[in-house]
Order: C-alpha cells, then sequence, then structure tokens
C-alpha cells in the first residue's frame, strides 16, 4: 500500500540542484551502497533457501525500535519488512486521530524517506522542496487569481524526474552496480570459453558424462534378452520341424 | 551458431540506432490539445479524485493535477485527501499539503489554502510535515 510516488510525466526541466558532494559523504555513500547490496543479496538467498530451522530470520521481530527509529526499516529483511507494513496498515486503516507520532513519521518515512529509490534524497525531513515534485521550484504559476474560464496550460517543459542530478545515476545505465557487473562479465567468459571449444576442441573436448549403472536393471534386461533369444530359438526349432516332415509321412504310416 | 549469434549482435550495434521518428517525437505540441478552462480542469480532478480506485491513482493523479501552470482549486485539494483516506494511505496525505506548500508562490497564498482546508484536515485528522518534523 505504501508504495512510492510515481512519476509519469517526462520532462526535460530541472527542480533544484543539490550541493556537491564532499569525498567523506561520497565515502558513505559507497559505504551505504555496499550495506544495500550486502542486503539485497540476503534478500535474494532468502528467497531461494529453505529457512527451515534458521529460526529468527523468520519469526515476527519487535517492531517497536521500528517505529522509534524509522531508519532502521532500511536495513530489515524483506519478510519483516513486510510485517512492518502489515502493523502500520492496520494502524492507518482506522482512525487516523489515533495515530501516534511514530506511526505517522514512519509511514512517511517508508513513503519518501532516504532509502531505497529515493536513497538520495537527504532533505526527505527538512522543511525544503522534496527532489521529485512534478513541477519546478520555486513555482511559476500563470496567475494566483484565475478565473472559471482561464486557460489552464501543462508546465512547459514538463519536468523530467529522471534528468535530476540526484537522480541521474540511477537512470544511468553505463554505471552498473558490482554485482550486476560481476554477473555480466561471468556471463562473457562462459560464452567466450564456450565458444573456444566449440571453435576449436569440438566434440572430443566435451566433458566427460557420468553414466550412472543400475546392475539390478541392467541384470532384468540381460534376463529379458536371453528370454528373448530361448523364445526365438524355440520357435525357429519348431518352425524347421514341421517344415522337415514331407506329405507322405502319413501315406508311409 | 553462438559465434553466428555474436556477430549478428556485433553488426546490430554498429549500425546508429536513430529511430526515424526521433524527430518527431522530440516536439511536444501542447497547442495541439485540447486546452481546459479552470472550471473543466477542477470538475475533472474533483471526479477523477472520487473514483480512484487504489493509491497508485490516487498518486498518479496528485502529479498530473499539481503539473499545471496553476494550482489546483481547494475543491481538488479536498477530493485528493479524501482519496487519501479512501486508500487509508497517510503519509499521501501529508504530501499532498507538502506539495501544495511548493506549488503557491508565496506563504500567504499556502495559509490560504491551509484556512480553507482546515475544516477537512480536522476532520481526517492531517498533520502537515511542518508539524512532523519541526525545524530545530
Amino acid at each position: 500500500m505504501l508504495t512510492r510516488r510515481v512519476i509519469h510525466r517526462s520532462f526535460r526541466g530541472l527542480v533544484s540542484v543539490p550541493k556537491p558532494r564532499t569525498p567523506e559523504e561520497m565515502a558513505q555513500d559507497k559505504e551505504e551502497a555496499a550495506k544495500l547490496a550486502m542486503q539485497s543479496i540476503k534478500d535474494i538467498g532468502s528467497m531461494f533457501s529453505n529457512s527451515e530451522g534458521k529460526g529468527d530470520d523468520t519469526e515476527p521481530i519487535d517492531s517497536r525500535p521500528i517505529f522509534k527509529e524509522p531508519s532502521r526499516f532500511a536495513t530489515l529483511s524483506l519478510l519483516h519488512q513486510g510485517q512492518v507494513l502489515n502493523e502500520l496498515q492496520q494502524m492507518y486503516d482506522k482512525d487516523w486521530h489515533k495515530l501516534t507520532l511514530e506511526a505517522k513519521q514512519l509511514g512517511y518515512y517508508i513513503g519518501f524517506g532516504n532509502w531505497g529509490s529515493r536513497d538520495k534524497f537527504d532533505n526527505w525531513n527538512k522543511q525544503e522542496p522534496p527532489y521529485d515534485l512534478p513541477y519546478p521550484t520555486p513555482s511559476k504559476l500563470q496567475t494566483n487569481d484565475p478565473k472559471p474560464q482561464t486557460l489552464v496550460h501543462p508546465i512547459d517543459p514538463p519536468v523530467n524526474l529522471a534528468l535530476h542530478p540526484i537522480r541521474v545515476d540511477q537512470f544511468n545505465p553505463k554505471r552498473l552496480d558490482g554485482v550486476t557487473k560481476f554477473f555480466i562479465y561471468l556471463t562473457l567468459v562462459v560464452a567466450a570459453i564456450a565458444l573456444y571449444r566449440d571453435k576449436f576442441i569440438g566434440e572430443a573436448g566435451r566433458p566427460l558424462e557420468i553414466v550412472i549403472v543400475d546392475p539390478y536393471e541392467e541384470e532384468r534386461k540381460a534376463e529379458q534378452a536371453r528370454e528373448r533369444i530361448e523364445e526365438d530359438l524355440k520357435a525357429r526349432l519348431e518352425l524347421e520341424k514341421s517344415k522337415s516332415r514331407k506329405w507322405y509321412y502319413l501315406w508311409i504310416k | 551458431m553462438l559465434a553466428s549469434t555474436l556477430r549478428a549482435s556485433l553488426r546490430a550495434r554498429a549500425i546508429p540506432s536513430v529511430s526515424r521518428f526521433a524527430g518527431f517525437r522530440a516536439v511536444r505540441n501542447y497547442s495541439d490539445h485540447h486546452l481546459e478552462t479552470f472550471e473543466e480542469f477542477t470538475a475533472r480532478f474533483e471526479k477523477d479524485f472520487q473514483e480512484a480506485p487504489d493509491l497508485f491513482e490516487v498518486q498518479r493523479l496528485l502529479n498530473n493535477a499539481f503539473a499545471y501552470d496553476l494550482v489546483p482549486a481547494p475543491a481538488v485539494i479536498e477530493q485528493a485527501l479524501l482519496a487519501c483516506r479512501r486508500v487509508n494511505d497517510y503519509p499521501t496525505a501529508v504530501r499532498t499539503f507538502e506539495a501544495l506548500k511548493y506549488k503557491v508562490e508565496n506563504k500567504e497564498q499556502y495559509a490560504a489554502y491551509l484556512e480553507e482546508l482546515k475544516d477537512i484536515r480536522k476532520e481526517l485528522g492531517i498533520d502537515l510535515k511542518e508539524e512532523l518534523y519541526p525545524e530545530a
């Protein structure tokens, strides 16, 4: 339910330009990216692994610390994120007057905080224009006092959030993360080895096939073959016997 | 077979992939569209928010409503807030006021909108971002 805001409009304009990042901030970004990559690998692993007996990974967690410190939500596994989201959604389904400040802040962080696809949106809890508004800031309006017959125009040029400096890296296909690069290079190496084998070694260099032999099956097949041979032999003898009798044998008797 | 596939892909990369229609797509002639009056715009978004079935649609409509050169009328914002309540998403309701804050040109206009929407905000129990994260 708490999906991120989806941007539908294409555009060229920019909302606002963030400050240049210091080397410390860049190092911190790298560290966070490494943490996220590890978390992603864990999440992928948890999808495939049989987690029976692992205990804590699949057990519900105490969500109170997450409500107190919303930034911890980003480090949870998918399963536990789902648990916290469910708890929060149950609160949102009821009267909003009864919501605690913590529940409100956690929901806002999950929706618009600096994690996941909004990783670099560092001003999410400040009184500044967010980086993903569908209009440029400061806002330029046609008029402050529109009449019913005033014509409404779409913002021109429309705002293209994918070109915002904060998101350029995310949408840059040339800058891939380390894990993706590893798998791409691995695929290329395997393809090159396969190509080399196809061209220069051929079938002689094919991997040794491991054949698993079942002695009982072999014995059964041999028995069947033996029975078949015996039946054939018997049939042939009977045929020969019947052919060997002449018509006059009966007459002689 | 693999070699021929690689060769084919390399050949394909060598050809610059410029669409024949790229030039046409680069130009967006808004003047060709039917321009709405503010009254029609308001009526359309009020109706759309009333009929929005889920959070995705509510957020899509919010993005669209704010992507014009006028601030949506209070009636549209009210319907947007009711839609947030209907799909039970509190953060989007907070975000609606945040979008309104930066869409208007000055603080007086924002205060006027808040005054206009005071009742619905009180009825639904929506806080402003300023209240959730007061500046230190």
